[in-house]
């Protein structure tokens, strides 16, 4: 009894602390995007217009009464690695003055930028983690000129709460993009004023962001406005929200296993435990008890225990809300994660432990009720299936004889058949306890799997980007000028989407007609009929927006504003992108006639191929297949985490179920196994016959762990699918494996306890508390 | 040393006692402390004889009867059961004794509920070792000596308390042990139940000449006691 009693308040415990942890990570992990960007004072919204003198600004004095305001010169570049390899980037010119009032720079190591110092720079953290940038380098940066600048200090940015990544680049990996802070001496040196085309607001009072906002155009004449960015469509911010999203749509189907787990087990736990005491329960009726004071004191045990569960799951949420928050506010980018306690998750998993408490134990009483009180106590826990015995009889017979003379064999399969019941509850909770984690190893294959055989359907070797489009005979020279004879000239920009209620800033990708080296995973509709076709072909997984075939959708660029029609959905792992046909995609461009890169096959080494693209100086970029992969791997990296963590958190759990389970089963039947012993069976045979019985037990739940586990990883797949490419279930024998063979060595070892007590168990003393079993 | 079963079923013939008990002092802890419930008990009995043992409840009835029965372990002094000591005996001897010499007829049946009433005592008979023909036929024999034949396929909680309490007393018989030991049988039946099973034990003591040690409160049993014992304050008297 002790032992289930401990067990159920573990598994409130545990549905508690996975509810009230996971939910918690995820408003942790907002309350941290949310603080760092107030601590940081990210712009309320950013004003990109064509460089402007100091004469050409307009006057900004009414506007500094309503917003802190900063002006900045935002430069695209390039620069060379530590390894000779270019890498895209962004140098944001700012007054050397001071630290910036809006989007301010929290520097990590070394010193802000200083007026003294004009080559100094400050560098985006990313360029130190994942390039090994450090204080004192020199960084060669190809701007309007060469130019070596030396890092003067590290730093954490508002804009770039995530690594950020190149939009440019057909798979922006993290890191692709440096940031760079410069002092705005540079760029007096070279003009001889500041040039500025870049404003960041931050209101004083954020209420009237959309008024402001409305009125900005108006206020900021003689601009010529590019973009006005509120803070939800600024690159780092919307990327950190997407990527926190994923978070929330995880962790949703994630509880929702572990707590479906641990509500079954609850269930089945304490109704064994109300089986075990149906003789108290049949003399508490038989004395007069009513049946609503016998299910109240039960109802009081699973009060006692849903409070106790949820007391220690309450505690330890905390410390899952730090693993989840941590972890993944680590992968994603995030500097720091500050923690959040929200109780109504504290509490609604309390009230979730407690309820399932309280479902548990009204179950199991609910039959009783219906027996008289002479039958309840009289009747056997596990011979009320007398009707079902009589079926299995046959095998029962059948199986013993092929069982041979042994009585320790004989013994431990009758045990099989003759408690259905027992045997039955004892296989679904290792059954459970296993498939539990192998589940999750399912859903971790699947996810890889899928991205693995997305990628490699990609005909194509390397994707080469040309620093400005090119004509297209001379983009046919810088193919063949590297040798190659296959290869597919590629058209690609950048458009806004608008949208009723927004816009979405996307890379646009013309496709021919005819496509030798690309995959399209087309969901539904179908793909382009003719190059001037109106139509786009669009990705809804991954995307905050929504569209279905045949939607009308508006598409701006500088050419003007197109309207086209969605003739297709696709799926893949890449996000911000859509496809237009070719000749439509050159009008939208305005790039008739133009190239900006080509997609090659060869059969060369790709890394040297790599090095010869980059020896023509036309080429800005290069994208390896390999590249695909690891850039994938990194889109599903933070799904991964979550499937680890969960993972891990499964996995303990499963030991203590299998501990509890085994135990339980074994010192449940101590009277039997008294009277076994009061009649002489050694103790060999003992031992001998409830290795038998746990051996079927443990061949019967590895059996149904399997549908267990495809169900549970099946079902994960299909709750991503609302908002990833759809991930197909993938079994592998390895993963069944992994869980199962730990599991066969542990389970025996599970019953040395339970062994060990029967066989130094005082026999007479057993007996002699038979009167409540 | 372990018995084998051609030293099971042998018998001393003799007029050496079934039962030997002498000078045997037994304690229990009861929380923490260690209570005494034999203080030197002293007792023989001899082959073939009916004995009931009266003692009020803890009066250490049952304590003397799991010492006699191999449950138990003395604390002081000797058991001889059949011609085997079983004070400091290690466990195997112990279990062979429980298997080969000793049935026991508990007071709340303890029977094998997921066991039919004939495969309950066919499991009794299983630990002896005996060709499968042999165990068949014993056990049909047995029960139908007991009266519960026709109820042979039923399952405990199908039977009443008189009828498992005969299913008991023939998984007990079947072994045709040396000595079969009641505590409390008719203790958990109604007086008419309790007479039968006592009757019952009468003639099967007569006629197959196996000892019987009984622990009770039922006075009947006097009436047909061949001897009997008081025990109170853990002493045994005539």
């Amino acid at each position: 009894m002790k032992m289930r009693v401990a067990a159920i308040w573990f598994l409130v415990a545990v549905v508690v602390f996975v509810y009230a942890g996971g939910f918690m990570a995820r408003e942790s992990l907002y309350h941290t995007r949310d603080a760092l960007t107030d601590q940081l004072s990210l712009a309320d919204v950013q004003v990109l217009f064509t460089p402007a003198s100091p004469d050409e600004m307009p006057d900004l004095t009414e506007l500094e009464k309503e917003a802190a305001i900063v002006k900045r010169l935002d430069m695209p570049g390039g620069m060379e690695l530590k390894d000779g390899k270019p890498l895209a980037c962004l140098v944001i010119y700012l007054d050397p003055q001071g630290h910036p009032g809006v989007n301010d720079l929290r520097i990590i190591e070394g010193s802000f930028l200083s007026p003294e110092d004009e080559n100094g720079v400050v560098i985006e953290k990313s360029l130190a983690d994942i390039h090994g940038y450090r204080i004192g380098d020199t960084i060669s940066l190809n701007m309007l000129f060469p130019m070596d600048l030396t890092v003067r200090g590290i730093a954490v940015t508002p804009e770039c709460l995530v690594t950020p990544a190149n939009p440019r680049i057909p798979v922006p990996s993290k890191g692709s993009l440096g940031i760079i802070f410069a002092s705005m001496r540079q760029v007096e040196k070279t003009f001889g004023y500041p040039l500025y085309n870049d404003l960041a607001f931050k209101l004083h009072d954020p209420g009237k962001l959309k008024s402001f906002q409305a009125g900005l155009t108006k206020r900021l004449p003689g601009l010529d406005i590019q973009q006005i960015m509120p803070k939800e469509t600024q690159f780092g911010y919307h990327f950190l929200t997407r990527d926190l999203e994923q978070f929330n749509i995880v962790i949703s189907p994630v509880v929702f296993i572990f707590v479906l787990i641990a509500g079954i087990v609850i269930v089945l736990t304490f109704s064994r435990l109300i089986v075990n005491q149906k003789k108290q329960i049949g003399i508490a009726m038989a004395l007069g008890y009513t049946h609503r004071a016998i299910l109240a004191s039960y109802l009081l045990l699973a009060v006692i225990l849903g409070l106790g569960g949820a007391l220690l799951g309450a505690l330890v949420s905390f410390e899952v809300n730090i693993i989840y928050a941590t972890i993944y506010g680590r992968i994603v980018g995030l500097p720091e994660v500050l923690f959040t306690v929200t109780w109504r998750h504290i509490f609604s998993g309390a009230a979730l432990g407690m309820v399932l408490a309280l479902a548990a134990a009204s179950v199991p009483l609910k039959r009783l009720w219906r027996l008289s009180p002479q039958v309840v106590i009289r009747e056997e826990s596990e011979t009320v299936m007398h009707g079902l015995l009589k079926p299995l009889r046959p095998l029962e017979i059948a199986v013993t004889r092929l069982a041979g003379p042994s009585l320790a064999i004989r013994i431990g399969l009758r045990n099989i058949f003759r408690r259905p019941r027992l045997v039955l509850a004892t296989v679904l909770l290792i059954a459970l306890a296993i498939s539990q984690s192998t589940a999750f190893l399912v859903i971790l294959s699947s996810f890889e799997h899928q991205v693995d055989s997305t990628s490699s359907q990609e005909r194509w070797d390397a994707i080469v980007g040309f620093r400005n489009p090119l004509e297209i005979k001379d983009a046919r020279a810088v193919a063949e000028g590297s040798g190659l004879k296959n290869y597919e000239l590629a058209l690609a920009g950048f458009a806004r989407l608008s949208y009723d209620g927004g816009y979405t800033d996307l890379r646009v990708i013309g496709l021919p007609l005819n496509m030798p080296y690309r995959a399209i995973n087309l969901k539904e509709g179908r793909l382009f009929r003719r190059l001037d076709e109106k139509g786009i072909l669009y990705n809804n997984s991954l995307s905050q927006q929504k569209f279905k075939v045949g939607d009308k959708v508006t598409i701006e660029t500088d050419q003007g504003s197109f309207a086209l029609r969605v003739v297709g959905l696709i799926e893949e792992f890449t996000t911000g992108q859509i496809y237009m046909p070719l000749t439509t995609a050159e009008e939208v461009l305005g790039l008739k006639g133009k190239r900006t890169g080509f997609l090659t096959t060869f059969q060369q080494d790709p890394h040297l191929m790599e090095k010869r693209f980059f020896k023509n100086e036309l080429v800005e970029h290069v994208t390896l297949k390999t590249d695909i992969m690891k850039t994938s791997r990194e889109i599903i990296a933070n799904i991964r985490i979550i499937l680890n963590i969960s993972l891990a958190i499964s996995i303990l759990i499963s030991l203590m179920l299998l501990f509890a389970s085994v135990t339980v089963n074994i010192l449940d039947r101590k009277l039997e196994y008294a009277t076994l012993q009061s009649l002489g069976l050694p103790g060999r045979t003992l031992i001998k016959s409830i290795s038998i019985e746990l051996a079927c037990e443990i061949v019967l739940a590895l059996g149904l762990s399997i549908p267990i586990s495809i169900g549970l990883a099946s079902y994960f797949n299909y709750a991503m699918s609302e908002a990833w490419p759809t991930i197909t279930t993938y079994l592998r024998l390895k993963d069944f494996l992994l869980v199962m063979i730990p599991a066969v060595i542990i389970l025996p070892l599970a019953a040395v306890p339970g062994i060990r007590t029967l066989l130094t168990m005082n026999i007479a003393e057993c007996l002699r508390s038979r009167a409540f079993g | 040393m372990r018995l084998t079963p051609r030293d099971a079923f042998s018998r001393d013939q003799g007029d050496t006692p079934v039962i030997s008990v002498r000078g045997v002092h037994k304690s229990y802890h009861i929380g923490e402390v260690l209570t005494p419930v034999l203080n030197g008990v002293d007792l023989e009995i001899a082959r073939g004889d009916f004995v009931v043992i009266f003692g009020v409840s803890g009066s250490g009835k049952t304590t003397l009867l799991n010492l006699i029965g191999a449950i138990d372990t003395v604390d002081q002094g000797s058991v001889r059961l059949d011609g085997l000591e079983l004070a400091g005996a290690s466990r195997s001897t112990m279990i062979d004794a429980r298997r080969f010499k000793i049935g026991y007829v508990f007071q709340f049946y303890n029977l094998i509920p997921t066991l039919t009433a004939i495969e309950n005592v066919e499991m009794a008979l299983e630990l002896l070792e005996l060709e499968q023909s042999e165990i068949k036929g014993r056990s049909t024999r047995y029960l139908e000596r007991v009266g519960m034949l026709d109820l042979a396929h039923k399952y405990p909680d199908q039977l009443s308390g008189g009828e498992q309490q005969r299913v008991a007393i023939a998984r007990a018989l079947a072994k045709e042990p040396a000595v079969v030991l009641a505590d409390e049988p008719t203790g958990n039946l109604d007086e008419h139940t309790a007479s039968s099973v006592v009757g019952l034990m009468q003639e099967l003591n007569r006629a197959t000449g196996i000892t019987f040690v009984i622990a009770s409160h039922n006075r009947e049993l006097a009436n047909v006691a061949t001897r009997v014992f008081h025990i109170t304050d853990g002493r045994l008297t005539l």
